[in-house]
């Protein structure tokens, strides 16, 4: 009798999880395989094939001058790009975080819905606000500067990741400055420093968890995204993703794309793993006020991918 | 005197702060206004601000059947992903918390590293699958890449949702003569119904946004809508492009608003 039960769940937990797990091994594990064993086979150039011999020519041709500078270029561009989602993104997670009610709603209202909207329609916007004669360029002009290019190019790149990664970075400085007692300012203040030194020596070193977290992801969103870099650099400006792209779609390299593929993945996962280490860290430390909870990864990693 | 001067600074210094946080906030939000007004304009150069306004856009829209086509079918790809992601998603979430297993938290990595791949990657790896399945700009194959995207964000949201669900309750409806379907309807899905919500509107954003991937197998026939506007960028400025782009940024403000009134959007995580 009991063996029979036994059996009836095995099967009804089977049922359960089949659907899914037939999913996912078919749309993305045997995909990821395929590409996997693809990276490391011989290309036939000009003919859009390859064959089986093993070869590791394709990763040896990925550190070659040309390669290694357009891997430093998509570097520069992450870490600029996080650096100044930061500069701009702490004076409004502090204000976040310091005001209630319809405030607040307002406050993260305008903050999620460049989040919720499609990604296309947002770099369109950015493509009009940074164009030669747009409104940035306008408002420079008052001051007697300008007109700056900064589309297509890096700058415009750089910027665009910016706007439309800033939101995560603003949330993860939230989520630690919304559980800070800001008394402590007040308390420094009294015992003399300045201002400027109470939030430098207190409550910017109290912050320092939802900086780093926040700095590394949207470095790793901004290393892996495709979309903005291409639109905004006017495809001229290569990141990895657009040489992948170029590889397997119009050069027809299938074993060099997935090979670049392979190592844009490798940088990614030693990214995600820190990434997860560190707030897995933060959250023991903070196990009693639940504060870091909702910093842990797999809570909307895949937006990675919509720029 | 000195005290004077320093408070003097003070204020200089906190009204700097605020002028420099309006600014960000500005720059956060601006793209979207911006793709707004100038899908009004009546001039043929995409330009901001506008010299004169008319509707001339809206009704090329109208007239263009390839948009119309594309919208249909992201339209389409959304809601079929929202109802197979929400049965296999929920199927899957339950199973994992139910049932003991000898690793549990490799089951759900699992389940949830197609989260932690760029879009780019999972992207050509699917077109070279579905290249050699023969199945490329097809619809099938459009629908297994957003059913997989939806799907984790499900399985995600409703795992995150049972986290203080206590799955004895079920065994006691189940010792009371509850089938398994009656426990389901009468006793985890109520209980389950918030997260099931939030995770639906999600997948439909979610599906709905889906760039990257369908850059890669989308074409001809399957260009869903985020795909064909991505295509008209890359290939210079047709102004008909703000006018849909701004019905999709409406889109985001309703949906926005009704994540809103469901659970308030401090709760809300991304």
């Amino acid at each position: 009798m009991k063996r029979l039960r036994l059996k009836k769940r095995e099967s009804s937990r089977m049922l359960l999880l089949g659907p899914g797990l037939i999913l996912i091994m078919f749309a993305f594990f045997i995909p990821m395989i395929l590409l996997f064993i693809i990276g490391f086979q011989t290309y036939v150039p000009g003919s859009g094939f390859y064959d089986k011999t093993f070869t590791l020519e394709n990763f040896v041709r990925l550190f070659d001058q040309y390669h290694l500078m357009i891997l430093f270029r998509t570097f520069k561009i992450a870490f600029l790009a996080s650096l100044l989602s930061l500069v701009f993104g702490y004076p409004v997670a502090m204000l976040l975080a310091q005001s209630r009610g319809k405030k607040k709603s307002l406050l993260l209202g305008l903050i999620l819905t460049p989040l919720l909207t499609n990604v296309v329609a947002r770099t369109l916007g950015l493509m009009i606000v940074f164009a030669t004669h747009g409104p940035v360029n306008t408002l420079l002009g008052f001051f007697g500067l300008g007109p700056f290019k900064f589309i297509p190019g890096e700058l415009g790149i750089i910027l665009g990741l910016t706007q439309v990664f800033i939101p995560y970075m603003i949330l993860s400085i939230n989520s630690v400055l919304e559980n800070l007692n800001f008394n402590l300012q007040n308390a420094a203040r009294d015992l003399g420093c300045s201002h400027f030194k109470a939030f430098w020596r207190v409550i910017f070193p109290l912050s320092m968890p939802g900086i780093v977290a926040g700095s590394l992801f949207v470095f790793l969103l901004s290393f892996s995204s495709f979309v903005t870099p291409r639109l905004l650099g006017g495809g001229s400006i290569m990141v990895m993703t657009m040489l992948i792209q170029q590889q397997a779609m119009q050069l027809l390299n299938w074993p060099f794309a997935a090979a670049a593929a392979i190592v844009l993945m490798v940088f990614s996962l030693i990214l995600v793993s820190t990434y997860n280490r560190l707030t897995a860290r933060i959250e023991r430390m903070n196990d009693r006020t639940g504060i870091y909870s909702s910093m842990k990864f797999d809570k909307g990693f895949y937006r990675i991918s919509r720029a | 005197m000195i005290k004077e001067a320093g408070t003097g600074i003070a204020v200089l210094g906190s009204l700097a702060k605020k002028i420099f946080t309006m600014l960000v906030l500005i720059f956060i939000i601006l793209p979207l206004p911006i793709v707004i007004i100038s899908s009004f304009s009546s001039s043929s150069m995409i330009a901001f601000p506008p010299k004169e306004f008319s509707l001339k856009w809206y009704i090329s829209l109208a007239s263009k059947r390839e948009y119309i086509t594309s919208f249909l079918l992201s339209l389409r790809i959304a809601l079929i992903s929202v109802v197979c992601s929400l049965t296999f998603g929920t199927m899957a979430a339950l199973a994992i918390k139910r049932y003991t297993y000898r690793f549990p938290e490799l089951l759900k990595t699992m389940f949830l590293s197609p989260l932690m791949v760029p879009a780019v990657i999972i992207g050509i790896a699917l077109m070279r699958f579905m290249n050699i399945l023969g199945w490329i700009n097809s619809f099938k194959a459009i629908m297994v890449a957003h059913l997989l995207i939806t799907m984790v964000y499900v399985i995600r949201t409703v795992l995150s949702s049972l986290v203080g669900y206590d799955i004895t309750i079920e065994y006691a409806a189940r010792d009371l003569g509850a089938g398994p379907l009656l426990t389901f309807r009468k006793i985890t899905f109520p209980l389950i119904k918030p997260g099931l919500i939030v995770a639906g509107m999600f997948s439909f954003i979610v599906s709905l946004d889906e760039t990257t991937i369908s850059i890669f197998i989308a074409g001809g026939r399957t260009t869903t809508l985020p795909v064909r506007i991505y295509s008209m960028l890359e290939h210079g400025l047709d102004p008909t492009v703000t006018a849909i782009s701004s019905l999709l940024i409406v889109l985001a403000l309703c949906i926005l608003l009704l994540i809103n009134k469901v659970m308030g959007l401090d709760k809300f995580k991304i």
